[in-house]
């Protein structure tokens, strides 16, 4: 089994099978340009480092890949099914500890810059589900987003959302 | 909390709109003041549907509406619509649907359409589909309405007559090549729309039928 090292940006290392890699668009760029895949690299003394991802979120990346191996990897935008997709129980399960946080941001963040799309959009449909039926305060207090607007601005829009209720 | 949802990378947060059903991106707006603004609603005024052109271009239809520019951008891919875009200024949106597209767009816009004040509607199809999703949608007492039981040609003088009742002005250009059906005449269909609400009529029509006589005209001016 090939192993890989990916370097997070706090110079933690993680070694993760080549097979798992396959997942993100930008490790795979990554692994072609480096020539990781020839025969006659030394992949485990070539680590790959991940500049704009913290450990604590790769290690999250990671345990997803590890449960999503042998998935077929989703390309390109792929919009139109997008409203049919169901979160699995599993991903439910991963999303829900750091939901309402920055870490599921952050794992949105990095789903996107290290281009999983299977995880972006499940990442992002789990975040759209906590935003259906609920009010402008509802979503602000459950992820604790400060509320910028004065009583008067609050009506405003109100009054302006009234057509669709 | 170190990271917001305007961090986001740009397609994350277009993913997220992606599974969001029209309401739950108008209360987003509740949210933070760059939600607001990212679905910007800037005037009541802009909310109403001022002016509707349909024409008929190879069982096509574009349509024109004041809207707020980036629910309908959403609305648009939703709805799988690819030929839109944004004219004068970016007031208007013109697509292109087939009637069935028409009516989902519609049944998503029912509310923003009868709460509107429409003072202009152009039509340049008879295209009897298209003619029921208006008249659902602009007036609620016309529902009973049953299209299969009229031909085309009674279908545009009832819907005229019905619009005649919302509307102060109404604009219809006929393509005389599909009419079969004896009409009554351009005098009497003039009355009873100028009896209504509506006080601006224009009828377009090269058929002999349409012309009107002097004694008409006076008619019409008494």
């Amino acid at each position: 089994m090939v192993l890989i090292t990916l370097v997070s940006s706090d110079e933690q290392n993680f070694p993760v099978e080549r097979e798992l890699l396959k997942q993100s668009g930008t490790i795979e760029t990554l692994i072609v340009n480096m020539n990781l895949d020839d025969e006659d690299t030394d992949a485990a003394a070539m680590p790959i480092p991940l500049p704009n991802v913290k450990g604590d979120v790769l290690e999250k990346v990671i345990q997803w890949m590890e449960h999503h191996k042998g998935d077929p990897v989703k390309e390109g935008d792929n919009e139109d099914n997008n409203a049919e997709i169901v979160v699995p129980q599993w991903d439910d399960d991963f999303f829900k500890p750091a939901m309402y946080g920055s870490k599921h941001l952050e794992l949105t963040v990095a789903a996107s810059y290290l281009d999983i799309k299977n995880l972006l959009t499940l990442s992002c449909k789990a975040i759209s589900n906590t935003f259906k039926g609920k009010t402008g305060p509802q979503i602000r207090e459950e992820w604790g987003v400060p509320n910028e607007f004065t009583p008067e601005e609050e009506e405003a829009i109100r009054k302006e959302n009234e057509w669709s209720e | 909390m170190l990271l917001n949802f305007l961090e986001l990378p740009q397609n994350a947060i277009k993913c997220i709109f992606d599974f969001m059903d029209y309401k739950s991106i108008l209360r987003i707006r509740e949210v933070a003041k760059p939600m607001k603004n990212m679905f910007s609603l800037p005037s009541t005024r802009e909310l109403s549907i001022s002016h509707i052109d349909i024409f008929d271009e190879n069982h096509s239809f574009n349509y024109d509406f004041y809207f707020f520019k980036s629910y309908f951008i959403h609305m648009m891919r939703k709805m799988k619509i690819k030929e839109y875009s944004f004219v004068n200024h970016s007031h208007a949106l013109e697509a292109t649907m087939n009637s069935a597209e028409f009516a989902r767009f519609v049944a998503a816009v029912k509310s923003l359409f009868q709460l509107s004040e429409i003072r202009s509607l152009t039509l340049t199809t008879d295209n009897s589909e298209f003619i029921d999703v208006l008249l659902t949608s602009l007036n609620p007492i016309s529902n009973s309405y049953q299209a299969n039981t009229a031909s085309l040609r009674s279908n545009v003088i009832d819907f005229a007559l019905q619009l005649a009742d919302l509307v102060e002005s109404i604009r219809f250009v006929y393509d005389e090549s599909t009419n079969s059906e004896p009409l009554p005449s351009t005098l009497q269909i003039i009355e009873r729309i100028l009896s209504r609400k509506c006080k601006n009529l224009e009828i377009f029509g090269s058929s002999r039928q349409y012309r009107l006589s002097l004694a008409d005209i006076e008619k019409i001016f008494q």
